[in-house]
Order: structure tokens, then C-alpha cells, then sequence
């Protein structure tokens, strides 16, 4: 069976609707929960949440021991494009 | 006509365009470069169409922006065909790809030099085929409505190549008009999709 590999574009999607679909009563999703969820590794999801947070996309909430992450207006809009251009590319026969 | 195809194909340039400055994906900067390549080649086939006509050029420079355009219409279709290989990235499923890139080269060993234009022609018609079975055998996957219209289209633009290259042995003749016009229902057809998505309304800033 061929292995199928995510673009980056699709693992930063993923993140963001598991911010989004998983935030206990708005409050944010622990980084575990992502983990999990979107199936990417601590070491990268590091990298991509500081450049989501960065970018706007998602927000850091400082909490006792660790922060939680909750997805921006701005991500939200992000994932409304990402959904249209998802079905524009697949078109085509493509991935986004 | 050419004209007509500069403009469709010039939109979903600049649709795929928006689509890579708000989302950033590889995909979609291969799409854009594709359709603007495509779009500059209908442009270059205009201004060689409307010289012809005036007789404002020499048949040797004539030929030469032919061959420009056509040449930049295959690179988009090669950016195409060349997205759909990328898909899978192990050495087994990198072969259809490989054996595209060896038959799109065969023409420059069996062809004598001069006759560029049936060259680049033979190697768009063969980049343009790779391209439809692959949208096609996308289509079986996902059942998609517009993914079949976008195969049909690139169907009609290897069917347009196709009937052009005809007229290397029948020249002079109606061929080289009617694979005109077949390419743009070509590129209609592909643009027929894409309007249904929201162009110009789409706006979330820079790409992450």
C-alpha cells in the first residue's frame, strides 16, 4: 500500500481544526491534545505553534504548568480559505 | 480565439496566485506558474496570429514566435504533469513520471532539428495525456464533478496538440485553425470549475 505524506500546508490545517474542534468551552486545547489529534511530533509542533502564534493564527494561553492554544479569528478565516482552495486543487486531481 | 485563451488562462493564474499568497502552498505556486505560462503562450500565438495576418514579419521570425509560444505553453503543461508526479515520492511510483520525461524526449532523437515546432508540440500532446489519466484516475477516487470537466479539458488541449503537430503533413491546411479552437474549449472546459469557487472575494493577509 503507498504511504501518503502530508504537505505542510495540510499538518498547519490539521493543527488549527484540532484547535478549533477540541477546545474545552473556548478555553484552548493543551499541546498533548494537538499532538494526538493532528499527528505531528512534539519536536515539530514546537516549531509550527511558534510560527502559527506569530503569525496570528493561533493564541498562546499562559496557564500554571503549561500553555494552552486556541485558534484566532484570523485562523479561523484561514481555514475557510484553506477549505476553498483545498477543492480548487483537488480539481485538478491535486493535494493542497 | 488565442486571445480568449490568454484571458481564461490568465484568471486561473491569478486565482491559484491568491490561493498561494493567503495559504503559501506548493501546489498552488505550481498551478499559478502553469496557467501563466499556458496564458503567456496564447499571448505569444496572438501577436505571431496578428503579424501573420497584417504581413507585418518575416516567415523566419513568423516561425520563431510559433515555436516561443508553443514552447512556453508546454512548460506549463510540463508544470502540470509535473505536480501530479510529485504526489507520491517513492522511486516505484516516480516511474510513470520517469517514463513520461523519456517519451517526451524521444522526439528530439527521431526528428530532424528544424521542425522545433512538432517537436515541442509531440512533447506537450505527451505531458497533456500524462496529465488527463492522471486527473482521471483522480476522478475514480474521489468521484469528483469538476475533477472529471478539468480531465475533458486537458483532453481537448492533447487533442489540440495532437490535431496541430497533424498539420506538419498537411500543411497549409485547416488543421492548425481547428486545433485552435479545440485548445480554447480546452481551457474552458478547465475554467468552467474554477468559477465556481469565490474569486476575488477571498483575503486573509500573508501566507503562514
Amino acid at each position: 500500500m503507498a504511504v501518503v505524506y502530508r504537505t505542510h500546508v495540510r499538518i498547519i490545517a490539521d493543527i488549527l481544526n484540532t484547535a478549533r474542534d477540541y477546545s474545552d468551552n473556548g478555553s484552548g486545547v493543551s499541546i498533548t491534545v494537538l499532538i494526538r489529534r493532528a499527528n505531528v511530533s512534539y519536536g515539530r509542533i514546537v516549531k509550527i505553534l511558534g510560527r502559527l502564534v506569530d503569525g496570528g493564527l493561533i493564541d498562546e494561553i499562559p496557564e500554571d504548568k503549561t500553555n494552552k492554544y486556541k485558534i484566532s479569528e484570523r485562523g479561523m478565516e484561514f481555514l475557510q480559505v484553506y477549505s476553498n482552495f483545498q477543492g480548487f486543487v483537488e480539481s485538478f486531481g491535486l493535494k493542497i | 480565439m488565442n486571445l480568449l485563451g490568454v484571458g481564461i488562462a490568465m484568471s486561473i493564474a491569478r486565482f491559484a496566485y491568491k490561493g498561494y499568497e493567503n495559504i503559501g502552498s506548493p501546489t498552488l505556486l505550481r498551478l499559478t506558474l502553469a496557467f501563466a505560462s499556458i496564458s503567456l503562450g496564447f499571448l505569444i500565438l496572438w501577436i505571431q496570429s496578428m503579424l501573420n495576418i497584417n504581413v507585418l514579419a518575416k516567415p523566419s521570425d513568423l516561425q520563431s514566435l510559433l515555436v516561443v509560444g508553443l514552447g512556453f505553453q508546454a512548460a506549463g503543461y510540463f508544470l502540470l504533469a509535473f505536480s501530479h508526479s510529485l504526489q507520491s515520492l517513492t522511486f516505484k511510483h516516480m516511474a510513470p513520471a520517469f517514463a513520461v520525461v523519456s517519451f517526451a524526449i524521444a522526439p528530439f532523437f527521431v526528428i530532424p532539428g528544424n521542425s522545433l515546432e512538432h517537436i515541442i508540440r509531440s512533447i506537450s500532446f505527451i505531458l497533456l495525456v500524462y496529465g488527463t489519466t492522471q486527473t482521471m484516475a483522480s476522478y475514480m477516487w474521489n468521484k469528483n464533478k469538476n475533477t472529471l470537466i478539468i480531465a475533458s479539458g486537458l483532453g481537448l488541449l492533447a487533442l489540440g496538440e495532437f490535431i496541430g503537430w497533424y498539420n506538419f503533413i498537411y500543411a497549409g491546411s485547416m488543421f492548425y485553425y481547428a486545433s485552435v479552437i479545440i485548445k480554447i474549449a480546452g481551457i474552458s472546459a478547465i475554467f468552467v470549475p474554477i468559477y465556481s469557487f469565490p474569486m476575488g472575494r477571498i483575503k486573509v493577509g500573508s501566507s503562514v
